[in-house]
């Protein structure tokens, strides 16, 4: 049995819109043997869930075929009859996707759902197969698989819902199993156990798996070798570790690179000649921001879209200090409360007790008055540019207002605007185009450059590289850094990438369920973490 | 490219030709009833009431090109008369309900809340009265007539017109671009009419034109009923209702002004549905 | 489904006929309009004028006559009609039942044509099929009820066909062929009125679950097309139409009272345009109420028709 378990020949695949047609993938070649892990990285708009979908023969109506053989057991997919179709689906090539939400079905008990794939392709009866069902879950680590078994989707959570999806891949014993992004939609902590269950499953099934992801170090967690797919292109492809230490195309490079590392050992790129983890002697002065005893309670639960649908949200008694030109980083999970913690700071939110104050004043004791000039010294940075910025307003207005309700003249604010988005790297051209005219760096540039425009001490950023793409990610935190340097002011840095906390945050303070689990220098919480949470942040962190 | 983006490409769009035809079709049928409804008011073939025994309930000729009722009175006249009244009823309604749901929509998407709550509870209740009982209940109230017509069917309309704007701003007060706003110390009135107003306006632009077309229905239907405009004043619901007790003299004069209601009604929905195409085309960012 | 969930639904249909009911109330007597100029007209005496509105009890404090006018409701007494003399739920209860069996025939009627051209025309979207019951729909949503109805007649009873009588009622107990006979242009009338709008939500309710990727698991699973859509789709799917059909009752009801009038139908429809014509407001209270109840109590029904069907509705409503 030479033959390889998947080949790819000269695979082009373009989609048609209107009269137009774009390339998606061009010339895709590869093959893959079975029991191996290939995993395959691309940035958005690479073109790989295009490729699982070609391989499986699952296109739209308007994506075309332009070339190229895909090869499953020596048979051609592309060419093969429904009926053959629907005997490989499910059974010999299973998918796993991104969102396990909206991929099981809401009116479907999960265990009937795997059951299914029994019946349809083993032709077990419905009591085998629901047995069989409950085992599966089992082998995907679920605790009481009989009870999920018998649950709806909506009854569990996010990371049990792939899990079920897993299992249900798993059910018609595949001999390949496609996964598009299967860990991206999951919390950290819970990415890291997922990653670890596929590695096991591979051990002990001799599975085969084709894992896309557009994140290197989920990849090169359990990938055997790596492909690099770049607008359509399969740049790379080697074994993982060649390719993750000798890559051999500039852009592969360059991906690595920009990926911010945990470990102080392998440096990113930015790193260099800056010393991020001593905090630096201040001034004296009384700190820019000082937070004590903070708690914040919600009434009205789903305050806003993806918030928690619980009863009470809650910050709990949180301190922390923030002294001036510093960088303090707030970590925390998904409903830790970080976002909380920022809007309060924003006056958003009223806290329920404690104090908040800025550069020497209370923030709940100020008079309106007082309360908008301190609104030009407290800006944020969202962690969505297409969401924080009006998509019916220009980029010279949008940074423009901040000026305006200051007070300053049309022309004043105008010519101000346009020299702080000079400042961020854009230039005149920019100034009249629309947001959806903007690809997602520079929307964040303007969203950057608004933030910065009324000259602020202090600015939020709420997980300000999450949404972008690896190499646009690293740009923009060396644009924050130069702009920290030049203007000097303080970020509060809220996020849940502790690599971007090792890249620019002097001290960091680790929230989880809404309270201060552990804080201090990042050196010191980096090395030498107290709290249980803490380390199993970390060595998730450090499994990429 | 992501899980999204392929599904968004399962759900192959209707082509793009297609919107045009109905923003076409419809655009053109709602300014061909615009201008009937004004030529109207300044001419017509006929004096409108001019009775004519001789040729009564006379059948589509060149003379009359819909024919004459049972009063020997010219169809099309008639019809031209009576455009303004059906077609002014439909607008100035649509411009009540919007009047009133445009800026409690938009208040209650910004502010949520309790009063949101209750808004919102009140109008599933108002909700739950088929509109035009609704319209009904405002008419047994305020009297018969045109005026109280616009009134009934403006009020009647308007939580629905509410739950859209509401719906459609509910969105756009959650996006980051709001709280920004407000993390500037924006007002609340800027933020509603300058930051959610120009992003929800399409979705309610859409919903005016489709419920003009229905408004026109509900004027012609309380007409028809006998409650909208009073005799010797006629619009197209009038003329319904006095034609089709003598059907079976002749069928012009029903089917005449029921034909020019259902065209004008088809008018204004296509060119609601045209215009949501068209503007959610053009909303979609270039990314995508 | 919960219990909790039920009740939540119960709980809030009766606030929404407790607000209903007050919207009614003050439609007819916070508005402009004296009922009491109503009954007599212009040229009544001052005295006669006050005279009757002592008898109805309209010089009593609002308050106190919504009070008053709630709390007979709930008894069952919903005041004496002013124009018939008779208490008014004597008076409705004459009619409702017309109306009920005109409403439960066009219901059914429609859902068994609707739903399916609806599902057929989501599954072969884009063919030819598919554009013609669009286009049929599109012809129905726009032609009014009240042109419908007179071209039936002029079709099915006037001359030379003369199949069906033009108006009138005859009870099923006299006559079951004549019932027939005088049901069957109301009903036709109403269920043209209502598949249009039922059909074009079923089609596209069930394209966006056929878009949706539990569909697209499924067949992923290698189901064949016949069970992706039986048992993926078609359950979801359903959830639409039955949410759709329980708001066009709402619609009906309006249509229902045009039909009526159109027919000569002695329903609660064709009461409640007389009441509003004679202003007998204490009759179109009584009718706007019993209709605002008999629909909230049909989406209670969708409700829980919609939970059993999709328990992630029952979980998060």
């Amino acid at each position: 049995m030479n033959e390889p378990l998947l080949a790819l020949e000269g695979l082009s695949v373009a989609y048609r819109a209107g009269a137009q047609v774009g390339p998606v993938l061009r010339n895709i070649s590869f093959t893959m043997s079975r029991g191996e892990v290939l995993g395959i990285v691309g940035e958005s708009g690479s073109g790989k869930s295009t490729l699982l979908f070609t391989i499986v023969n699952y296109l739209p109506a308007n994506a075309m075929i332009e070339g190229g053989i895909v090869r499953f057991n020596g048979h051609d997919l592309l060419c093969a009859a429904p009926d053959a179709l629907r005997a490989t689906r499910g059974r010999r090539i299973a998918m796993v996707y991104q969102d396990p939400a909206t991929g099981l079905n809401p009116a479907m008990r999960v265990g009937a759902q795997i059951a299914e794939v029994r019946r349809q392709h083993f032709a077990e009866t419905g009591s085998a197969a629901r047995r069989r069902a409950a085992e599966l879950l089992g082998e995907v680590g679920i605790d009481a698989p009989q009870r999920i078994a018998g649950s709806y989707p909506h009854q569990l959570s996010g990371g049990q819902q792939q899990r079920v999806m897993i299992a249900m891949a798993l059910a018609g014993e595949p001999e390949l199993v496609l996964m598009d992004e299967p860990t991206t939609a999951l919390d950290v902590l819970v990415q890291a156990r997922l990653l670890d269950l596929i590695g096991d499953l591979k051990q002990r099934f001799g599975l085969s798996v084709l894992f896309v992801s557009h994140d290197l170090g989920a990849v090169a967690a359990i990938a055997d070798r790596i492909g690099v797919l770049y607008a359509g292109e399969l740049m790379e492809l080697g074994p993982a570790r060649e390719v993750l230490e000798r890559p051999a195309t500039p852009y592969t490079r360059a991906l690595i690179m920009a990926i911010p590392r945990i470990d102080a050992q392998t440096p990113a790129r930015s790193i260099s000649g800056h010393v991020p983890a001593v905090a630096r002697p201040n001034d004296g002065g009384a700190p820019l921001l000082q937070v004590t005893e903070l708690s914040v309670r919600y009434r009205h639960p789903r305050l806003w879209r993806g918030g928690p649908s619980a009863t009470v949200q809650a910050v709990k008694r949180v301190s922390f200090r923030l002294e001036r030109e510093q960088v303090l980083a707030i970590v925390g999970e998904s409903g830790s409360g970080k976002t909380t913690v920022a809007r309060t700071l924003l006056r958003l939110l009223r806290p329920h007790a404690g104090t908040v104050v800025v550069d020497g004043e209370d923030l709940s004791a100020l008079s309106s008055a007082r309360l908008r000039r301190l609104r030009r010294q407290v800006q944020i940075v969202f962690q969505n540019p297409t969401s924080s910025l009006n998509p019916r307003k220009t980029v010279l207005d949008l940074v423009a207002r901040p000026l305006r309700l200051a007070g300053a003249s049309s022309d004043a604010a105008q010519a101000d605007a346009a020299a702080m988005l000079g400042a961020v790297g854009l230039g005149p051209e920019f100034l009249k185009r629309w947001p959806h005219q903007l690809s997602g760096g520079e929307k964040q540039r303007v969203a950057i450059a608004r933030a910065f425009v009324t000259g602020p001490k202090l600015v939020i950023l709420d997980e300000p590289t999450t949404s972008l793409d690896v190499l646009v990610q690293a740009a923009i935190l060396e644009l924050l850094e130069r702009l920290k340097r030049e203007r000097r002011c303080s970020y509060l840095l809220i996020t849940h990438d502790l690599a971007v906390v090792r890249h620019i945050a002097d001290h960091v303070v680790v929230l989880r369920a809404g309270e201060v689990c552990e804080s201090g220098t990042v050196a010191a919480v980096f090395s030498k973490p107290r709290h249980s949470y803490t380390k199993a942040l970390l060595d998730a962190a450090r499994h990429d | 490219m992501s899980t999204a983006a392929v599904s968004s490409k399962l759900r192959d769009p209707r082509s793009r030709l297609g919107h045009n035809a109905y923003l076409r079709i419809g655009g053109a049928l709602t300014a061909a009833v615009l201008l009937v409804a004004v030529l109207g008011l300044i001419w017509t073939p006929y004096a409108p009431s001019a009775v004519d025994l001789l040729h009564r309930s006379a059948p589509p000729a060149a003379g009359h090109l819909f024919g004459t009722d049972q009063y020997g009175r010219d169809v099309l006249s008639r019809i031209m008369a009576g455009a303004w009244r059906s077609v002014s009823l439909g607008l100035a309604a649509t411009a009540l309900a919007a009047a009133v749901g445009v800026p409690l929509g938009l208040a209650g998407a910004y502010w949520r809340g309790w009063l949101d709550t209750l808004m919102m509870r009140v109008i599933d209740a108002l909700l739950s009265i088929p509109s035009l009982i609704f319209a009904l209940l405002i008419v047994a109230g305020l009297g018969t007539g045109h005026a109280q017509a616009i009134v009934a069917l403006g009020i009647a309309a308007a939580p629905r017109f509410t739950r859209v704007v509401r719906g459609a701003a509910i969105n756009a007060a959650e996006q980051d671009y709001v709280t920004a706003a407000r993390a500037r110390g924006e007002t609340t009135l800027y933020i509603q009419y300058r930051e959610i107003l120009p992003n929800v306006w399409p979705p309610i632009v859409v919903e005016a034109s489709i419920f003009a077309g229905f408004a026109l229905m509900g004027g012609a239907a309380l007409s028809f009923l006998g409650l909208g405009t009073q005799p010797p004043a006629a619009d197209w619901g009038v003329m319904v209702r006095d034609a089709q007790r003598y059907v079976s003299q002749s069928w012009s004069p029903l089917v005449a002004p029921a034909a020019t209601i259902s065209l004008a009604i088809v008018g204004f929905n296509l060119l609601g549905e045209g215009l949501r195409d068209r503007l959610q085309l053009s909303e979609r960012p270039a990314d995508e | 489904m919960s219990p909790a969930f039920l009740l939540r639904r119960l709980f809030s249909g009766l606030l929404s006929l407790a607000i209903l009911s007050l919207l009614i109330f003050a439609c007819t007597h916070v508005l402009p309009g004296d009922a009491a100029t109503a009954i007599l007209g212009e040229n009544a005496t001052p005295e006669a004028l006050q005279a009757i509105r002592v008898r109805l009890g309209l010089d009593r404090p609002l308050t106190l006559q919504y009070a008053g006018w709630l709390a007979g409701a709930l008894r069952g007494d919903l005041g004496v009609s002013a124009t018939f003399n008779q208490p008014v739920a004597e008076v409705i209860g004459l009619h409702v039942a017309n109306s009920m069996t005109l409403a439960a025939i066009t219901l059914a009627a429609a859902a068994l044509i609707a739903i399916p051209l609806g599902v057929i025309a989501a599954v072969r979207r884009g063919k030819a099929l598919d554009a013609t019951i669009l286009t049929g729909s599109y012809l129905g949503i726009s032609v009014p009820d009240f042109v419908i109805a007179p071209l039936l007649i002029l079709v099915f009873a006037g001359p030379p066909l003369q199949l069906l009588p033009s108006s009138g009622y005859v009870p099923l107990g006299e006559s079951s062929l004549g019932w027939l006979a005088h049901i069957a242009l109301p009903t036709a009338t109403l269920t043209l009125v209502l598949i249009a709008h039922l059909m074009r939500q079923t089609r596209s309710g069930m394209i966006d679950v056929l878009a949706s990727e539990y569909v697209r698991t499924a067949r992923l699973k290698g189901l064949p097309e016949r069970m992706v859509l039986l048992r993926h789709a078609l359950r979801n799917g359903l959830t639409t139409s039955i949410t759709v059909l329980a708001l066009d009752f709402g619609y009906l009801m309006g249509s229902i009272v045009i039909v009526e009038e159109i027919f000569a139908y002695p329903g609660l429809g064709r009461l409640i345009v007389y009441a509003v014509a004679n202003r007998d407001l204490p009759l179109v209270q009584g009718a706007a109420l019993l209709i605002g109840a008999v629909y909230v109590g049909a989406n209670l029904l969708a409700d829980w028709v919609h939970g059993l069907l999709n328990p992630r509705v029952a979980a998060h409503a």
